[in-house]
C-alpha cells in the first residue's frame, strides 16, 4: 500500500525533498540508502523527485536509515535524530556538552514519545534545553 | 486552527493505522472507525474473555500488562516525586527530566514514555503517566485510550507524534476514544450485565450500581454512555447547563441541553433532541437544577421546543435526571 500517493503533489514533493536534503547532507549515495532501507533504487528515485509515495512502513525505515523521525519526514518540524535541533546545539555550547550528553539530552526528550494535551508545544528553544539540562544533569 | 502541517500529520497518522491493522475502510468512509474499533478489539479479545468475570479494571490491567504498558497515577506533586525518584534518580530515565514541567499543564491529560535503558526485545518498555490531578473523571478511561494508541498506531518510537487533545479537531484522537470506548466497555462482558437490568427503568440509580459492579473508577458520564448503547429499549442521554444561544451566546439564556448519546433503537424512534434545545420547565431536568436532588419523573416530550418552534413528538417519557455541578444529566426513555 502506497498510503503517500494520497498526499497532495505539493505535500509530496516537500517530503521528497528533505529526504534528498538528509540524504546529501550525510553524503549518502541512493545506492546506499536502497541497500540500507530495501526500497529498490528506482522506487527511492521517484520519491526523491517526488514522483511516487511511499508506505508508511517505508518512510519509517527512511526516517531510520536517515536518522530523522517520521514526524521530521513528513512535515519538517521536530528533531530529526541524526541532526541536533538547533535549540539544542546552542545550550550545548553554552554548557559545554560533549557529543554524547548532547545526544543523550535528545534521547531524553525523544523517549516522551507521546503526550495528550489541549494545547500544542512550541518547538524547544535554547532555555528550555538549558533547563532540561539542570534537571538532569546529575544522571547524564 | 488545524495548521496545514497538522492536517498533513493527521492524514498520515490515520493513514498508518489503517496500514498498521490492514483495514479495508479508507479514513474518510463512515465504516473506518468501526473497522479501526473491530480490528483493536480482534487483539485483546482472548484476554478479555479470559478475564470476562472480573471488573473492568482487571480487564485493563491484564490488556495493557501483555502490551506492555505500565499506568501510573499523578494526584499530587507527591506523586511527582515519587515518579522521579523511581524512574528518573532510580532507572536513569532521562525523559522523567520532563515529568513535572509537563504535569504543570492542567491541560495534559497523559504522557507516555518509552524506556531508553531496557533492551529493545524487552516488552515492558512502556509507562502511560496519568495525570489526575484536576480530575478523576478520565482515570478508567485513558487506560483503553492508551491502550487503542499502542494497537491501533505503529510503533510510536519509529512514528513519533505528539497527540494533542482538542474535540473539534484532531481526528485521530476521536478515532481513538471510538474505539476506547469498545475496550472500555466490552459488549461481551459489560453488555449481558446491562441487557439483564433492562426489565427496570434505566435511571442514574441503576447506572450508579452498574458503575459500582463493573468499573467502579469509570466516570459516571462514561459508564451512562456505555449503558446507553447496550440498553434494547429507546433511550437518550442529554447533559443540560445554564446558557444563551450558540451564535449569541449571551442571548436567551435559559437551561439548554446537549445530546450526549442515545442508542440504535432511540436513533429509530423518531425523536430529535436538537442541540442547545431548550429544557421545558416541565421537565424533571429543570427540577433537578432548581432543588439539586435527584429526580424520576414522567414528561410529555411535547413540551421540548426549538427556538423556530417545533415540538418534539407529544410521548411520555421516563427521565431520570442528577444534578452535577453546574449540569444536570438526564436519561430520557420514551415510552413505546
Amino acid at each position: 500500500m502506497r498510503n503517500q500517493a494520497e498526499l497532495a503533489p505539493d505535500e509530496r514533493r516537500e517530503i521528497a525533498k528533505r529526504i534528498r536534503g538528509l540524504r546529501q547532507t550525510q553524503g549518502q549515495t541512493l545506492k546506499w540508502v536502497s541497500d540500507a532501507t530495501g526500497i529498490s533504487l528506482s522506487h527511492l528515485s521517484e520519491v526523491e523527485r517526488g514522483q511516487s509515495s511511499v508506505s508508511g512502513e517505508k518512510l519509517a525505515k527512511l526516517a531510520e536509515v536517515l536518522g530523522a523521525t517520521s514526524d521530521y519526514l513528513l512535515t519538517g518540524r521536530g528533531a530529526a535524530e541524526g541532526h541536533i535541533p538547533e535549540g539544542l546545539a546552542q545550550a550545548a555550547e553554552e554548557l559545554h556538552l560533549s557529543f554524547a550528553q548532547t545526544r543523550r539530552l535528545l534521547e531524553g526528550k525523544n523517549s516522551l514519545v507521546a503526550k495528550r494535551a489541549s494545547s500544542v508545544e512550541a518547538e524547544w528553544d535554547k532555555n528550555r534545553w538549558v533547563l532540561f539540562y539542570e534537571k538532569v544533569r546529575d544522571i547524564l | 486552527m488545524n495548521s496545514p502541517e497538522r492536517q498533513l500529520e493527521e492524514r498520515h497518522r490515520l493513514l498508518a493505522i489503517r496500514e498498521h491493522l490492514k483495514i479495508h475502510a479508507r479514513p474518510e468512509s463512515p465504516d473506518f472507525r468501526t473497522e479501526v474499533a473491530s480490528a483493536c478489539l480482534k487483539q485483546v479479545r482472548p484476554i478479555i474473555d479470559a478475564h470476562a468475570h472480573e471488573r473492568g479494571e482487571a480487564i485493563m490491567a491484564a490488556i495493557s500488562s501483555k502490551l506492555g504498558v505500565h499506568f501510573e497515577e499523578v494526584r499530587n506533586p507527591g506523586d511527582i516525586s515519587r515518579l522521579e525518584r523511581k524512574y528518573l534518580k532510580e532507572q536513569k530515565e532521562i525523559g522523567f527530566g520532563l515529568l513535572s514541567d509537563a504535569l504543570a499543564d492542567e491541560g495534559v491529560d497523559a504522557l507516555l514514555f518509552q524506556k531508553t535503558n531496557v533492551p529493545v526485545r524487552n516488552p515492558h518498555q512502556w509507562v502511560a503517566v496519568l495525570n489526575l490531578q484536576e480530575t478523576e473523571s478520565r482515570a478508567y478511561w485513558s487506560r483503553p485510550h492508551e491502550i487503542v494508541h499502542r494497537l491501533a498506531e505503529p510503533p510510536q518510537k519509529r512514528l513519533p507524534f505528539y497527540r494533542h487533545r482538542s474535540e473539534n479537531e484532531n481526528t485521530v484522537e476521536r478515532l481513538v476514544d471510538f474505539a476506547a470506548a469498545e475496550l472500555a466497555f466490552p459488549a461481551s462482558v459489560f453488555k449481558p450485565l446491562v441487557v439483564s437490568r433492562s426489565k427496570e427503568p434505566l435511571t442514574w440509580e441503576l447506572v450508579s450500581e452498574l458503575r459500582q459492579k463493573f468499573a467502579p473508577t469509570a466516570s459516571v458520564h462514561s459508564i451512562a454512555k456505555a449503558c446507553v448503547n447496550f440498553w434494547p429499549t429507546p433511550v437518550f442521554f442529554l447533559t443540560a447547563s445554564v446558557r444563551g444561544r450558540r451564535s449569541r451566546p449571551r442571548d436567551a439564556v435559559a437551561l439548554r441541553a446537549k445530546l450526549e448519546g442515545n442508542n440504535a433503537p432511540a436513533r429509530k424512534s423518531g425523536i430529535v433532541f436538537y442541540d442547545n434545545m431548550r429544557v421545558p420547565p416541565s421537565s424533571p431536568i429543570a427540577w433537578s437544577l432548581e432543588s439539586g436532588d435527584a429526580s424520576v419523573d414522567v414528561e410529555d416530550l411535547g413540551k421540548w421546543v426549538t427556538s423556530s418552534g417545533d415540538r418534539l413528538p407529544s410521548r411520555t417519557a421516563l427521565t431520570s435526571a442528577m444534578r452535577m455541578r453546574d449540569q444536570v444529566y438526564g436519561l430520557i426513555s420514551p415510552a413505546p
